[in-house]
């Protein structure tokens, strides 16, 4: 049902059933408070509001997932680590603003480690150095030494509508570049 | 209009046109639903917080992005060639602000800064102390990462706000990937 300017009354005139079921239960059925659940499963709280048209709405959320242990590759481009990802399933419009954070090192101090994150499920986007973490020239590096830790934001945009996964990558320059402490927050729009 | 705490009816009491217009009327006019607007290009749709007892109102999440590579050896923050990015939004006192970028030095230990600066109804200064800083490692050795910063103190109204750039006193700093988000509150 959707949203309709409720009518302005006037001084005896009749409110007919049809005009409460359009001004009041219509609208109250399409206000923040009919459409609000909790966001995952049955006790996630934190649901968000945005507006997906004019008198329209839709309730979004934030996902998160991480994980602790070091992992390495020594691939150039980029895959996923032996270990879980981190990813999240997350039920979007058409666009997200998604953060990726880890600590980096490499075995070379000459060398880049990258971390990135695509989409996959309803649409389809490759990860990219354009919205990567990394970093260059740190102190030679291994699973437990020399790690830098940051993090980075990206909008996604022209998502199709859906569950949409979004998976973080990682590659190197050269060498072994590991990461720990890796997490993942989107904030679906 | 404005919401009223809807009134408490009673059995047999007309409900007369004056009531309905606003308690109900009125009031429905000040959820959500009412105020919700289309999205605009390829912004996010607005979400909603609050400006006050009883009062919300829609904002956008503003984002821009740059992805020339550009430097400075300017010391104190300047613009780039390409300025920005730059994000023009309506806000309240605060807002939510995060930027990334790719940054690397000439030389080797040297200083390479971004961080935001406002104007328009608000002028913030940009300042070290809420600077994303590069420092102590390699020339031409490059990181990308990002910062955030919330201000309460802007001036409700129209407000941009732009990320500036500067080096350490040795060497260019330079900048690619630049990405600027804005959540006013």
């Amino acid at each position: 049902m959707a949203w309709s300017t409720p009518l302005t009354a006037t001084l005896n005139g009749t409110l007919t059933a049809a005009q409460f079921n359009s001004s009041v239960r219509d609208n109250l059925n399409a206000s923040e408070a009919s459409i609000a659940h909790f966001h995952q499963g049955a006790s996630v709280t934190g649901g968000l509001f945005f507006a997906t048209g004019a008198n329209a709405l839709d309730q979004r959320g934030v996902y998160s997932d991480s994980y602790t242990n070091a992992s390495s590759t020594t691939s150039t481009s980029y895959v996923s680590l032996a270990s879980a990802a981190p990813a999240v399933a997350a039920v979007t419009g058409t666009q997200a603003l998604c953060w990726i954070t880890a600590g980096l090192t490499n075995s070379s101090s000459g060398s880049n480690s990258f971390m990135s994150v695509g989409v996959s499920g309803a649409s389809t986007i490759a990860e990219s150095d354009n919205w990567c973490i990394s970093i260059d020239g740190l102190l030679t590096g291994s699973s437990v030494d020399s790690f830098a830790k940051m993090t980075s934001c990206h909008l996604f945009t022209g998502l199709t509508p859906g569950t949409n996964i979004f998976t973080t990558k990682y590659r190197v320059s050269a060498n072994t570049g590991w990461f720990q402490n890796r997490s993942i927050v989107v904030l679906a729009m | 209009m404005a919401w009223t705490a809807p009134m408490t009816y009673t059995s047999n009491t007309p409900l007369t046109a004056a009531q309905m217009n606003t308690y109900l009327r009125d009031n429905f006019m000040e959820t959500m639903t009412a105020k919700a607007t289309a999205p605009v290009g390829d912004q996010p749709g607005g979400f909603f917080t609050t400006i006050g007892t009883n009062q919300i109102v829609e904002r956008r999440i503003v984002t821009a992005r740059v992805d020339a590579t550009e430097q400075t050896a300017s010391t104190s923050y300047t613009d780039l060639d390409t300025i920005g990015p730059q994000v023009t939004v309506e806000t309240g006192t605060a807002a939510l602000v995060m930027w990334n970028a790719r940054i690397w030095n000439t030389v080797t230990n040297a200083q390479s800064c971004v961080t935001y600066t406002v104007s328009g109804d608000s002028v913030i200064a940009p300042s070290d102390t809420n600077s994303m800083i590069l420092d102590g490692i390699g020339a031409e050795n490059k990181w990308q990462a990002g910062c955030w910063d919330y201000t309460k103190s802007l001036t409700p109204g129209t407000n941009t706000f732009t990320l500036q750039y500067r080096a350490g006193g040795a060497g260019t700093a330079a900048f690619r990937s630049r990405f600027i988000s804005v959540w006013p509150l």
